[in-house]
């Protein structure tokens, strides 16, 4: 015979567990837009039954509440953040080229071929009319276009790669602060889990920051058997149970590519061990920011390519100006065309002889002095005399240049009758000599005699437009479609990667929103259910209540 | 699958943000009317565009000169002409006055024609187009002929050597000489026999002295890994032979011993000499200083079979014009019997001096050294004085800097000059002759005047034969006129012709199809609205609405 009050115990544990059911529905609702929120259940069973004598089976004993439990994929949020690093490194790298496509704006109305296009027909006039002051005038504001045009892409070049630096540093400083908060998290999540249980909520907030974490870096994180979690970067450990190690940021002692941005960071452990990022937005930054060559080129390549460019065809119209005949014919022979940070001609030959190796500002007094190869440092050079000696050298620049390790990045220039090993011209210092302010002086013959009415050697400038032998990709205009064609596939090649990674970011997601997202219309459903299971237990007491009250109140009282 | 709020919203707006996208790429084409707009869009129609924009400048860069150099050769042309049609007048007038049955009167009233058509000639040779005289070569600032007939300039070797034509570029490599040289027009009237023989024998020109170069030695084969580390040199006379325990096994690791090494007093060779390896990898000890010998050295092991090479460069040299043996014949009987003045042009290291030597001043006895070295001898100056003399009070200039040289090789005489190095550096020298500045046209029409005026009907006669060869030679540079004219047009066509090719080709790389674009906007904006409707309907309901 079962007690009367057990119908009252049974009633109750349905109540409460339906009403614990409620809340937990309701929490699902409220947090139904609650980014990294994945939606939780309570879990219940039967509680343990009676069991009845004499063979008749068992009786229920109502419900007890097992745990309240959330319901996510962990390998799902594996899957997303490995592809979510791949996602951070090519947008990195993709909107970099983006800006880069920008600074070299090719192709438009106001871009270095146009400029290049307008200085040559510039000469064309000079060649036919070289007696004019117009078209000195016009030969001079033109060469002074191209100058500012290559100032100032290498100028915006190297402005973007500060930035780039800057957004590295603040990417970096980012990554520091999560691991950081993950560190305060997981005091909470292990202390709370002391007791049992899972801390739901708690966890999903970690989650939201590994999410985060992983566009920035790739990162391996796992939960020991100790409940104590762990985050490792590139092998090395970045949040272990309660600690952290931070990411440092040091000035960079010495430049890393020749023409750089002053002032980049590098970037290493706290504990001094040396860190490069390996995946992620890291990685893309840190590429984009430093790489000269390889297949992720970065800023440095493009500001060499026109570095490289630029010394070219200075270095070509120097040597034919020079060769050639101003008015003032007596005062013009050897004037260059194109000195740096506006010297004379004499200026930057003083300036090549005593400082023209290794010096990064273009100023006197930095630098070592440019290293003669007029001697024997060529084979068979000293026999040699003008043209025949610069043939020579000219074939062999190579060969000189990479004898000589240290000598890798420079080029040869001839000042006077010496061939000296020196810097290449920047883009960034380039300007017209200061000599050609007189107009007169813009050597437009070839010969003495032959002035003012003789344009050839105009004509011999113009011709740098088709000479197919200038450089390695051929003529200048190759030049730069070379450059802007390496540029787009890249670019391309980002920007698709890219995309396709959003794509399965995106798909891995929404995959995860399927398992873990709050469904409106479920909770709903649960809603009515556990609120029509609560009035039925409620009801129940009733129940029991009248049959409590007919066996108190009414049983026995017959007859009275 | 299970779908939950979220990712309904976000499946919504995500495919939202992709047909915007879409929608601002043909908006971009349509604003812009260009199909790519930054090169990875599109790597390969990017560097097209870049190819056919420079291109379509340059040829219209082309179809500017070449229209130029048609203005400027129909110019040429119309002189020509009118000097031709005056030459003709001429020489019918010649015709008309060599018959033998014209008074005084007649014949002078020929002349004061003539003299008109001179002046007529002379202002066709003195033409200009857009402001530069075309006939006057190089000298477009000048023109060609004075009012009496002479020319405006010296003419010089340089003149008559290389005719000079302006150039203009029409086409990648493709060069059009458009200018027609008015000394070819005109003629020069030319000095007496001797001298014109001595003007063409003498070698005249420029030149440049060598550069000052160092003493070297030269050691091949390096082997370092017998070498004991005892290395001697002398430089300049010094020995460096002390202190070699440095290392030496790598190239720089050599160097660096090498350079340490002492004389007694503590001097390292590095102040005396540069080391390093050349290209063929052989060590070089080259001198600092000018005139001290790289010699003696002892190396102990240091070469595995190669050879220690002692060499030394040249120091400066003199700036030589001439001579050349073989085509240069001078003789003293040209210099007796010449009667004129030759006239040159010296530019010593940028100075220009301009020298004559009167040669009928020298006669018989008199030979070639007389004329151009002695100094001070007979008859008075030497061409060697005159010059030290147009030279002196330069800066720089000692007397003799300046060496003419009479050389003999045997059996012929030659005459050459040098100019001395300006201490140590090389000393550059320019030497031009003047040919003289009288036109042969204007000295034939000048004699028939002449001979009208004194009614020489001889002279007369003579004149219609130097205007019949003068008619020829301009007929002939009219036609070589006309052959460029010919040329012009043809290469102005093909300008057209490619211009017209390359910029379809510009077109086709670059512009959009506005109506397939406007196509695919349409297209697009469909797809958006429908995604824009449907996610409406399904975004809004749930199951809410349907509760009480």
């Amino acid at each position: 015979m079962p007690s009367s009050f057990l119908g009252l115990g049974i009633a109750y544990s349905g109540l409460t567990a339906n009403q614990r059911s409620l809340q937990v529905t309701s929490h699902n609702i409220s947090n139904a837009n609650t980014e990294g929120y994945s939606r939780q259940r309570m879990d219940t069973h039967a509680y343990s039954p009676d069991v009845l004598p004499g063979g008749l089976g068992t009786l229920g004993n109502g419900v007890e509440v097992e745990a309240v439990k959330q319901i996510r994929d962990e390998f799902l949020d594996y899957k997303y953040r490995g592809e979510n690093a791949k996602f951070g490194e090519w947008d990195a790298r993709s909107s970099v080229l983006k800006e880069v496509e920008a600074i070299i704006n090719e192709p438009s109305d106001s871009s270095i071929s146009e400029v290049l296009d307008d200085y040559f027909e510039a000469l064309h006039e000079l060649n036919k009319n070289p007696e004019n002051l117009t078209t000195r005038t016009l030969v001079r504001q033109r060469a002074i276009a191209v100058t500012k045009q290559v100032n100032q892409m290498s100028e915006k070049l190297k402005e973007l790669q500060s930035d780039l630096n800057f957004e590295f540093n603040s990417a970096v400083n980012d990554l520091n602060n999560k691991a950081e908060q993950i560190v305060e998290l997981n005091k909470v999540i292990y202390e709370t889990e002391l007791e049992g249980g899972t801390a739901n909520d708690i966890r999903d907030q970690r989650n939201v920051l590994l999410d985060e974490m992983s566009e920035l870096a790739d990162i391996d994180y796992y939960e020991d058997d100790n409940n104590r979690f762990h985050i490792a970067l590139d092998g090395t450990k970045m949040v272990s149970h309660f600690n952290s190690t931070k990411l440092e940021l040091t000035p960079r002692a010495k430049k890393l590519n020749e023409d750089d941005a002053v002032d980049l960071t590098e970037v290493q452990w706290e504990t001094g061990q040396s860190y490069t990022p390996t995946s992620g937005k890291l990685k893309g930054l840190f590429e984009a920011r430093d790489n000269i060559e390889g297949d992720a080129k970065g800023i440095p390549y493009y500001i060499d390519r026109i570095n490289n460019f630029i010394d070219t065809f200075a270095e070509e119209s120097n040597r034919i100006h020079s060769e050639g005949f101003g008015i003032d014919s007596d005062k013009t022979t050897g004037l260059f065309m194109y000195t740096i940070n506006d010297m004379t001609t004499d200026d930057y030959k003083d300036y090549l002889r005593d400082h023209g190796l290794n010096n990064e500002t273009g100023q006197d007094g930095n630098g070592e002095a440019g290293i003669d190869v007029t001697s024997q440092v060529l084979n068979g050079t000293s026999t040699l005399t003008g043209d025949d000696l610069q043939e020579k050298i000219i074939a062999n620049k190579s060969k000189i240049i990479n004898n000589n390790p240290q000598y890798q990045g420079k080029t040869i220039k001839k000042v006077d009758d010496d061939y000296l090993v020196v810097d290449k011209m920047k883009a960034s210092q380039i300007s017209i000599a200061r000599d050609l302010e007189d107009l007169d002086l813009i050597a437009a013959s070839t010969t003495k005699d032959g002035v003012p009415g003789n344009g050839e050697n105009a004509l011999a400038l113009t011709q740098i437009r088709n000479n197919q032998q200038l450089y390695e990709w051929g003529s200048p205009e190759d030049y730069i479609k070379s450059l802007i064609s390496n540029l787009g596939v890249d670019g391309q090649e980002a920007l698709r990667v890219m995309e396709n990674q959003e794509v399965l970011v995106d798909e891995l997601h929404t995959k995860r929103l399927s398992i873990q997202g709050v469904s409106l219309d479920e909770e709903m459903t649960n809603m009515i259910k556990y609120q029509k299971a609560y009035s039925a237990s409620a009801r129940m007491i009733n129940v029991m209540d009248e049959m409590l009250d007919l066996i108190v109140n009414r049983l026995g009282v017959g007859g009275r | 699958m299970r779908v939950t709020n979220q990712m309904m919203s976000r499946n919504l707006l995500r495919n939202l943000n992709r047909n915007m996208q879409d929608m601002q790429d043909y908006q971009d084409q349509l604003s812009t009317g260009k199909k790519v707009q930054d090169p990875s869009d599109g790597p390969v129609a990017v560097t097209k565009i870049v190819k056919y924009k420079s291109d379509i400048r340059a040829l219209e860069q082309y179809d500017k000169n070449a229209k130029d150099a048609l203005s400027f050769t129909e110019t040429s042309e119309l002189a020509i002409a009118d000097i031709t049609d005056a030459l003709d007048r001429a020489r019918e007038l010649a015709v008309q006055g060599a018959n033998g049955t014209n008074s005084e009167e007649e014949t002078k009233a020929i002349a004061k024609e003539i003299k008109q058509l001179k002046n007529h000639i002379i202002g066709e040779a003195n033409k200009t187009f857009a402001g530069k005289y075309i006939f006057s070569g190089f000298h477009t600032d000048e023109k060609l002929l004075n009012d009496d007939g002479t020319y405006n300039f010296d003419v010089t070797n340089v003149d008559t050597d290389q005719t000079p034509q302006t150039t203009y570029e029409v086409g990648v490599g493709e060069d059009i000489k458009v200018s027609t040289n008015g000394l070819d027009l005109f003629g020069l009237v030319e000095k007496d026999t001797e001298t014109k023989q001595i003007l063409e024998n003498m070698s005249v020109g420029k030149a440049k002295g060598n550069d000052l170069e160092h003493s070297y030695a030269k050691l091949s084969d390096i082997d370092t890994s017998n070498y004991t580390g005892n290395f001697s040199v002398d430089v300049g006379g010094t020995t460096f032979d002390q202190n070699h325990d440095a290392e030496y096994s790598t190239k720089s690791e050599l160097i660096s011993h090498l350079e340490t090494i002492e004389d007694g007093s503590g001097n390292q060779l590095s102040e005396s000499a540069n080391v390093y390896f050349n290209t063929e990898n052989e060590l070089i000890i080259e001198s600092k200083n000018d005139g001290e010998e790289v010699e003696n050295i002892t190396h102990d092991g240091l070469l595995a079979s190669g050879s220690v090479n002692y060499q030394t460069e040249q120091t400066a040299t003199n700036a030589k014009v001439g001579p050349d043996f073989d085509e240069k014949v001078l003789t003293d009987t040209m210099i007796q019997n010449s009667n004129e003045e030759i006239k040159f042009k010296f530019s010593y290291n940028g100075v220009e001096k301009e020298v004559a030597l009167d040669l009928s001043q020298f006669g018989a006895g008199d030979n070639l050294s007389d004329a151009f070295t002695e100094n001070g001898t007979s008859p008075t100056n030497s061409l060697q004085e005159k010059i030290d003399n147009a030279f002196s009070g330069v800066t720089d200039y000692a007397t003799g800097d300046i060496i003419v040289n009479v050389e003999n090789d045997g059996t012929n005489d030659s005459l050459s000059f040098s100019g001395k190095p300006e201490s140590g550096e090389p000393s550059t020298l320019d030497v031009k002759v003047i040919k003289g500045n009288k036109s042969q046209l204007m000295q034939d029409l000048d004699d028939f005047i002449t001979a009208l005026e004194s009614n020489d009907q001889d002279g007369m006669g003579k004149f219609i034969s130097d205007a019949d060869k003068h008619l020829d030679n301009l007929n002939s540079e009219r036609s070589i006129i006309g052959a460029k004219t010919n040329r012009m047009e043809l290469i102005l066509s093909r300008i057209e012709d490619d211009n017209i090719n390359v910029t379809q080709l510009l077109s086709n790389a670059q512009d959009v199809d506005m109506s397939e674009a406007i196509m695919n906007l349409k297209n697009r904006e469909n797809v958006y609205r429908a995604a824009l409707s449907t996610g409406a309907k399904t975004i809004q309901p749930s199951l809410i609405d349907f509760l009480r």
